[in-house]
C-alpha cells in the first residue's frame, strides 16, 4: 500500500514538475516574446522576467529529474512485488532499465532531461545569456520530447495495430496541450502581480498583451485537451460500467470535475477579467484591480492543476475501466435489447413517440432560450426534456446488480458445460425440469412459473445478472440463493451449461442440409493424438473447417471407413475431421487396429461427449431424444456449429456429394465475426 | 426506425470486452483439462506482451513439489506466450502458478489445475 501511495505522489509531482518545464518555453515563445515586444518593454523589465524564468526552468527541471528517478524506485518496486526498500537495488534497476519497455522508454526520456538540464544550467553560468527565441525553441523543443514520451510508458502502450497510433497520438497530443496551458500559468501570474504591483516599467501594457495571447492560447490548449481525453476515454473507460464501476472510472470523473472546475476560472478570466483589464490605463488613479483578480484566479487554477495531476498519477497506475471488473453500484441499467417485461401496447408505442417527439421540441426551445439569454425558460426545457428522455427510455431501464457487467472467469467449453449439468440435474430441474423448460415436478404448486431456461431471450439478460441471480435468487419469485450451496466456479460452470442448453434449443431444427444460420457456438475442448502434444478446437480458428465426429464401436465402423477414404479429399477442401469416441475404447483400440489409414482417433475427456450430445435437440413436443450412437457436426471457421447429421434421421451425409456441399457452402461465404468464448482467467 | 438507433446508442455504452493487459487468455495444457501422458511444457498464452524478466511460472504436484525444469522464458517470437519445460509426470493432478509483468507496467497473477492421465 505504501509503495502504491508513494508511485501515485512521485508520478503526480513528476507530472506537475515536467509540465511546469514546457510550460516555461511555451509561455515564453507563444505569450511572453510577442507581448514584451508588443508592450514596447525596455531592457530592465526583459531582464527582471528572463530571472524569473530560468529560475523557474531551473527549479523544474531539476523536480523532473528527481521525481523521475523517483518514479523508476517506485515502478521498480511494483514490478519485482517487493517493498521500496528491498527496491533499491542497483540489480533491480539494470533489470529494469536493461529489460523493460519502461525501462526503455525511461531511459531516453532521462537522457533527454539531463541534456535540457545541462543546456538550462549552461545558460545561467554564460554571462551573456542566449536570446529568448533561441532559449524557447531549444528548451521547448526538449521538453516536449520528455513530456511527449511520456504517452510510450502509459496505456497509450498496449493497444494494438491503428488502435496503438490513434491512442498513442492523442495520448501525445493531450499532454503536450495540457503542458502548455497549464505549465503557462505560473509566468503568466509572475506577468499579473508585477502589474499589480504597479512597480516601474510597462509591467501594464505587458500583462495586457501577455493576458490577450494566454487566453488564445488557453482555447486552442483546453479544445486539445477535451478533444485527445475523449478519445484516451474511449479506449480506456469501457463505456458506463466502466466508468461507474471501477476505482478508474471514480478517480477519472473526479478528475473531469477538477478540469471542469479549471475551465470555469478560466471562462471568467476571459470572459470578465480580460476585457477589464485591457480597459486599464497605466495613467488610471483606479487600482489595477483585474490584474488582481486575474493572477488570484490564474493562481486558483494552477493549484487545480496540481491536485489533478495526483489524480493522474493514480489513474496511470490503475487497471483502466475497460480492463476492470466494473462493480455496477445502481440498482437500474440501460439495456440495449430492451426490458423483456415491458410490452409493447399501442399505448406504449405513442407514449414512446410522443416523448421522443417532446424531447426533440424541448432541446431545440433550450437551445433557442439559451442564445437569447432566457435563462428561465432555458431551465424549463432541459428539465421537460430530461422527463422526456426518461420516459422514452423506461423500456429499456431494466434491474441491475453489481455483478451485472462483471464476465465469467470461465472459458466456454465442454468442461464447464460438463461439470454444469450434474449441478443442473441436482438443484435446478425440480422447479425449472429436466430439460429447461420450466416444468419440473414442482413447477405446478408454485405461484409464479419457473422460467423456460432455453428460450433465446434468457442470455439477453447478461451472465453478469444471471450470475447474480444463481447466488442470490430473485426477490418476489419463488428462485432461491445458492451461493451457500454452489462455489462461484460451480455457479459459472452452471451458466456455461444453461448457455449451451439454451443454443442447443435454438438449433434444434439444425439439419446436414437445412440453410440458414444458427448462432451457436461450438463449445471448446481439448484433444491430443496418441499423446501427443495436446490440441484445441479454437486453434482451427481461421484455419480450417472442423468436422466433429462422436461415434460409437462398433456400430460407427462402416461410416469411420467411409470417411478414411474421403479424407484426402475433405482435408484438401480445408477440412479437419476430428473424431471422438462417446465411450472411452475399453482396451485403448487404435484407429490401426480398426483399419483405417488416414484417419485417427482423438483421445478426449469424456466432457466432449456429454457437452456435445446436448446438441441432440429435434423440434419434437416428446422432449428430447436419447443420445444417438452416432452424430456429426461441421463448425465454421468463425467456431460456429453450422450443420449436424444423426444417421437416425437419414442417410444424410452418408453420401458424401451432400457433405461436400455443405463445405463448399461454408468455404464461399463471406467470414463472420468469431464465436465469443467469453472467459478471463486469472 | 427510432427504437434501432436507440437501441444502437445503448450498445455503445455497453462495456466492450476487455481485449488488453496480460490475462491469460489459454493455455496448453487447457485450464481444467485432462492430458495423456506427460507434456514436455506448459505454455501460457496471454492478451498482451509480457516483460520477461518479471513474468515468472511454476508447476507443482499434489504435495506441493516444484515439477518443473525452472528455465522459464517468454516466447521470442511470441512476447505474450510464457512457457516452462516439465520434469516427466507421473499420472496425477498439477498445479500451474502464475505472476507476469505486461508491457504497460502492471502485474496479473493466477494459477489452474491440469491432470496427467495414463
Amino acid at each position: 500500500m505504501l509503495t502504491i501511495l508513494f508511485g501515485d505522489a512521485v508520478r503526480g509531482a513528476h507530472y506537475i514538475s515536467i509540465v511546469s518545464l514546457f510550460g516555461c518555453f511555451a509561455f515564453l515563445f507563444l505569450v511572453a516574446r510577442p507581448a514584451f515586444r508588443e508592450a514596447g518593454a525596455g531592457a530592465a523589465e526583459r531582464e527582471r522576467f528572463d530571472r524569473f524564468l530560468s529560475l523557474l526552468a531551473e527549479g523544474s527541471i531539476a523536480a523532473t529529474l528527481v521525481t523521475g528517478f523517483l518514479w523508476l524506485w517506485a515502478t521498480g518496486a511494483g514490478m519485482a512485488g517487493v517493498s521500496l526498500g528491498a527496491a533499491f537495488s542497483p540489480k533491480l534497476f539494470a533489470t529494469v532499465l536493461g529489460q523493460t519497455d519502461f525501462g526503455r522508454v525511461w531511459e531516453i526520456r532521462f537522457a533527454v532531461a539531463l541534456l535540457l538540464a545541462v543546456f538550462i544550467a549552461f545558460r545561467r553560468v554564460a554571462k551573456k545569456p542566449s536570446s529568448w527565441l533561441a532559449f524557447a525553441i531549444i528548451g521547448g523543443l526538449l521538453a516536449a520530447l520528455v513530456l511527449g514520451l511520456m504517452a510510450f510508458a502509459g496505456h497509450g502502450n498496449d493497444d494494438a495495430g491503428s488502435a496503438h497510433v490513434k491512442h498513442l497520438t492523442a495520448d501525445i497530443l493531450h499532454l503536450l496541450a495540457a503542458g502548455g496551458w497549464l505549465g503557462a500559468i505560473v509566468p503568466l501570474v509572475y506577468v499579473l502581480r508585477r502589474a499589480h504591483a504597479r512597480e516601474t516599467g510597462n509591467w501594464l501594457a505587458i500583462a495586457q498583451r501577455a493576458t490577450v495571447r494566454f487566453s488564445t492560447l488557453g482555447l486552442v490548449t483546453v479544445s486539445t485537451v477535451l478533444l485527445t481525453g475523449l478519445v484516451n476515454s474511449w479506449y480506456l473507460v469501457g463505456g458506463l460500467p466502466g466508468l461507474f464501476g471501477t476505482t478508474y472510472g471514480l478517480l477519472l470523473m473526479l478528475k473531469v470535475a477538477l478540469f471542469l472546475a479549471m475551465v470555469s476560472l478560466a471562462a471568467i478570466n476571459r470572459l470578465r477579467l480580460t476585457p477589464r483589464l485591457a480597459r486599464h490605463r497605466s495613467d488610471d488613479d483606479e487600482h489595477p484591480h483585474a490584474a488582481h483578480h486575474l493572477s488570484r484566479t490564474a493562481a486558483c487554477e494552477a493549484l487545480i492543476a496540481c491536485a489533478l495531476f495526483f489524480v493522474v498519477g493514480a489513474l496511470v497506475h490503475l487497471k483502466p475501466g475497460m480492463h476492470d471488473e466494473p462493480t455496477w453500484p445502481f440498482p437500474y441499467t440501460f439495456n440495449s435489447m430492451g426490458n423483456m417485461d415491458f410490452v409493447w401496447t399501442g399505448t406504449a408505442y405513442v407514449v414512446f413517440y410522443g416523448a421522443i417527439a417532446v424531447g426533440a421540441v424541448a432541446a431545440a426551445a433550450s437551445a433557442a432560450a439559451l442564445l437569447l439569454r432566457r435563462w428561465g425558460i432555458a431551465g424549463i426545457a432541459v428539465v421537460a426534456g430530461l422527463a422526456a428522455f426518461y420516459i422514452a427510455m423506461r423500456p429499456y431501464i431494466v434491474d441491475a446488480y453489481p455483478t451485472t457487467y462483471k464476465y465469467s472467469p470461465v472459458k466456454y467449453g465442454s468442461l464447464p458445460i460438463a461439470q454444469g449439468e450434474p449441478l443442473f440435474a441436482q438443484n435446478c430441474v425440480m422447479c425449472h425440469g429436466p430439460y429447461g423448460y420450466g416444468d419440473g415436478p414442482l413447477a405446478a404448486s408454485l405461484p409464479i412459473k419457473p422460467a423456460n431456461l432455453t428460450e433465446e431471450h434468457l442470455f439477453h439478460h447478461g451472465e453478469g445478472t444471471l450470475f447474480w441471480w444463481i447466488s442470490h435468487g430473485i426477490a418476489g419469485t419463488p428462485m432461491p440463493a445458492f451461493r451457500s450451496v454452489l462455489r462461484p466456479t460451480q455457479r459459472w460452470d452452471l451458466l456455461a451449461f444453461l448457455r449451451a442448453q439454451a443454443e442447443a434449443e435454438q438449433s434444434n431444427t439444425m439439419g446436414p442440409a437445412a440453410g440458414g444460420y444458427h448462432d451457436v457456438v461450438a463449445p471448446n475442448f481439448a484433444f491430443q493424438f496418441r499423446h501427443g502434444a495436446q490440441q484445441t478446437l479454437e486453434d482451427e480458428r481461421g484455419k480450417r473447417i472442423v468436422l466433429l465426429v462422436l461415434f460409437s464401436d462398433p456400430g460407427s465402423l462402416a461410416r469411420l471407413h467411409a470417411l478414411d477414404d474421403a479424407a484426402p479429399q475433405l482435408e484438401k477442401a480445408g477440412v479437419r475431421i476430428i473424431a471422438v469416441p462417446f465411450a472411452k475404447n475399453p482396451e485403448g483400440e487404435s484407429a490401426k487396429q480398426i483399419g483405417l489409414h488416414r484417419l485417427r482417433i482423438a483421445e478426449a475427456g469424456p466432457d466432449v461427449a456429454a457437452a456435445y450430445s446436448l446438441y441432440r435437440r429435434t423440434p419434437s413436443l416428446e422432449g428430447v431424444p436419447p443420445v444417438p450412437p452416432h452424430m456429426e457436426f461441421l463448425i465454421d471457421r468463425s467456431g460456429y456449429l453450422r450443420f449436424r447429421w444423426i444417421p437416425a434421421w437419414g442417410p444424410g451425409w452418408n453420401r458424401m456429394a451432400a457433405l461436400f456441399k455443405q463445405v463448399h457452402l461454408l468455404n464461399t461465404e463471406p467470414p463472420r465475426p468469431p464465436a465469443s468464448m467469453g472467459g478471463m482467467q486469472m | 426506425m427510432i427504437r434501432v438507433f436507440l437501441a444502437l446508442a445503448l450498445l455503445a455504452l455497453a462495456a466492450p470486452r476487455a481485449d488488453a493487459h496480460a490475462f491469460l487468455d489459454h493455455a496448453s495444457p487447457a485450464v481444467g483439462s485432462t492430458v495423456h501422458g506427460s507434456p514436455a511444457q506448459v505454455q501460457l498464452f496471454y492478451t498482451q506482451n509480457l516483460e520477461p524478466a518479471f513474468s515468472t511460472v511454476k508447476v507443482v504436484d499434489a504435495n506441493g513439489k516444484q515439477v518443473d525444469k525452472g528455465n522459464k522464458a517468454v516466447d521470442p517470437k511470441n512476447p505474450a506466450e510464457l512457457e516452462i519445460s516439465l520434469n516427466a509426470l507421473p499420472p496425477g493432478d498439477y498445479k500451474v502458478i502464475w505472476r507476469v509483468l505486461s508491457v504497460d507496467t502492471h502485474t496479473t497473477e493466477g494459477k489452474f489445475d491440469f491432470t496427467v492421465a495414463p
